[in-house]
């Protein structure tokens, strides 16, 4: 008899927790499945159709491979400039984020994880440009270099689209959040193994190189990974400086996506013609990134060893 | 006591000292410098006239504080504005009608307030059902996320457009707020380790105490991670506040703060110089800053991803 009173205790409690899960996750589920998997089915299925403006509205229809033409077309056909270029400025972008602004990060980091002097006012100041807007940031930027500095600078450097100048912003406006999440990580770091190295004779630079760096390695991995999965989305703040009129020779793919597709909402009306062209384009992307992004996660996984 | 603080202190200041931590040093400060150097011209330059600003572009402005151009911030809730065109709706057919700073705070707010706030809980109560039952569907729920997070998908936006207005969710609120109703990200994995790091003896005792799933949800477990959902809708909010790119795209007759922010190079009026974009970014700035002072220790709290080698 308890028995029976058990198992109907055991079945109400598992029909109430299914019923729980059922409730909680089906807004979630819902928007995964239309707002991710069929986003990006949608994605292919366009790549391959033709959009036409009709009196009822939009009409569309199989276009082959017609898209991806269009789209090796604009990359490497004789009049293409703008895509070339764009390739090779994010190619250079993922380079210096690499190269230059994740090791300034680290350095940045380790200062601020040995709690040396100031450490918490520039850990602050670090972050400022994460938390205020990054078109206010730009639009002071812009006023202070061409309207302040005009004088001493002796020309509109902005305006003139000053390619230094631009990297120089983006590394500068976009260490906060790296440098807030490797100082976390270093301050992890077993006090005794750099109390020993200390011992040891290790001064700062040894410490920073031999103890800290090999010791966050995942950490720099993750960042390594996420640079590179964000190759072709990365906008170099195009957008914020210039809107829709940044010089040929500078846009990146991430750039040229968002202006697209921007330029597709002008006028009240979506214009959906340039669509398809531009999920063929990125389709394209999606295929040479993932690999990349992969390969190279793998790889420094095997290199860098298990994590914690 | 005191004595011996600060002369361990010292002992430690000089111990760390080295041509390596100088040099980083001097970077740090020039780079701090920079920023506070950016962020007090805005400033100054906003509590300038026009004219003031071509004499004297760079320095402080000039005379008494009480004479420095207060009534420039006045004049950003009076003169800024969006025009706005509608093709649909209600008020089809109407253009240039401007929406001023306080139709572009509430879109702000609405846009910022509501899709942080679905986020949050979509990514809360998504984390708490996958870590408590051992379900097929948890699983398959985490693997996505991690999947997910690892592969890069580009240019899926014009299709997400398409679906939005084949829903007829395009260009509303209610529509926004379910594009950011979504469970994927780091957040989640930071919800799912606060849930599974929560002793299993409060969910045993409550069920002895009779209490069903919600009851266990919202009154024991919510409360215990209070803090880390407070920590992640603020950031949320931070990013939506400040996010100008996807109302521009999916909200075009909602413009908000930032979209009009992002609009002032192309004011070319006479009178609508620097010290006024200088006043519009102040002001826009204002909320967030203020924000930051209050919660900044919860916001650049212990967020580590990757990990650490043991």
């Amino acid at each position: 008899m308890a028995s029976v009173s058990q198992k109907k205790v055991k079945r109400k409690h598992k029909t109430g927790q299914i019923v729980f899960a059922t409730v909680m996750l089906a807004i979630p589920v819902l928007q995964y499945i239309v707002f991710y998997i069929g986003v990006n089915f949608n994605s292919v299925l366009m790549a391959f159709r033709s959009y036409e403006r009709t009196n009822h509205g939009w009409a569309s229809e199989f276009a082959g491979f017609s898209n991806f033409r269009l789209v090796f077309d604009n990359i490497f056909g004789k009049d293409s400039v703008e895509l070339k270029a764009a390739f090779g400025n994010s190619f250079k972008l993922c380079f210096y984020n690499l190269c230059l602004k994740t090791p300034i990060a680290l350095l940045f980091s380790y200062y601020i994880c040995k709690k040396l002097f100031l450490h918490k006012t520039y850990r602050t100041i670090l972050f400022l440009p994460n938390i205020i807007s990054s078109v206010t940031l730009v639009i002071m930027f812009m006023n202070f270099i061409d309207g302040g500095l005009l004088e001493y600078t002796g020309s509109g450097l902005i305006n003139a689209q000053n390619r230094p100048l631009l990297v120089f912003y983006w590394i500068w406006s976009s260490l906060g959040i790296t440098v807030l999440v490797y100082s976390n990580a270093m301050g992890k770091v077993d006090v005794s193994i750099v109390e020993s190295a200390r011992l040891d004779g290790a001064g700062p630079a040894r410490e920073f190189i031999s103890i800290y760096l090999p010791i966050i390695f995942p950490s720099v991995v993750t960042f390594i990974v996420s640079t590179l999965s964000a190759m072709f989305i990365d906008q170099m703040n195009l957008f914020s400086f210039y809107t829709n009129g940044a010089n040929t020779e500078h846009v990146t793919i991430g750039y040229y996506l968002y202006r697209e597709t921007q330029r597709a909402t002008i006028g009240g009306e979506l214009d959906k013609s340039i669509f398809p062209m531009l999920s063929a384009f990125g389709l394209l992307l999606t295929f040479i990134c993932a690999p990349i992004t992969l390969g190279i996660r793998a790889l420094l996984m095997k290199i860098g060893g298990e994590e914690k | 006591m005191t004595q011996e603080k600060t002369r361990s202190g010292k002992r430690r200041l000089l111990r760390s000292l080295s041509p390596f931590t100088t040099l980083l040093s001097v970077c740090l400060f020039l780079y701090a410098a920079s920023m506070v150097v950016l962020l007090l011209w805005a400033l100054f330059t906003a509590l300038k006239s026009n004219m003031e600003f071509l004499h004297n572009p760079l320095w402080l402005p000039k005379g008494k504080i009480s004479n420095w151009e207060w009534s420039n911030f006045q004049r950003v809730f009076k003169e800024m504005y969006v025009p706005v065109s509608y093709t649909s709706g209600p008020y089809a057919g109407l253009s240039n009608v401007k929406i001023n700073l306080m139709g572009l705070v509430t879109y702000s707010v609405l846009y910022a307030v509501g899709s942080a706030f679905v986020g949050v809980s979509a990514k809360c109560v998504t984390a708490y059902v996958v870590s408590r039952f051992d379900f097929r569907i948890g699983r398959i729920i985490y693997g996505a996320v991690i999947v997910t997070m690892m592969l890069p998908i580009v240019g899926s936006t014009p299709s997400e457009m398409a679906i939005t207005q084949a829903l007829g969710i395009y260009d509303t609120f209610i529509g926004a707020w379910i594009q950011k109703a979504s469970f994927i990200g780091l957040y989640f994995l930071i919800f799912f380790d606060s849930f599974r790091f929560i002793p299993k003896d409060y969910v045993e005792a409550a069920t002895l105490d009779g209490a069903g799933e919600f009851t266990i949800f919202f009154r024991i477990m919510l409360p215990l991670v209070k803090n880390t959902f407070i920590m992640i809708f603020l950031l949320l909010f931070i990013e939506y506040w400040n996010d100008y790119q996807t109302p521009l795209l999916y909200l075009p007759t909602h413009p908000t703060v930032m979209y009009a922010t992002q609009q002032l190079p192309k004011r070319q009026e006479s009178g609508f110089e620097q010290p006024m974009r200088m006043a519009c970014c102040i002001v826009v700035a204002i909320p967030i800053i203020v924000l930051f002072a209050i919660f900044s220790d919860k916001i650049m709290g212990d967020l580590t991803v990757g990990g650490v080698k043991g």
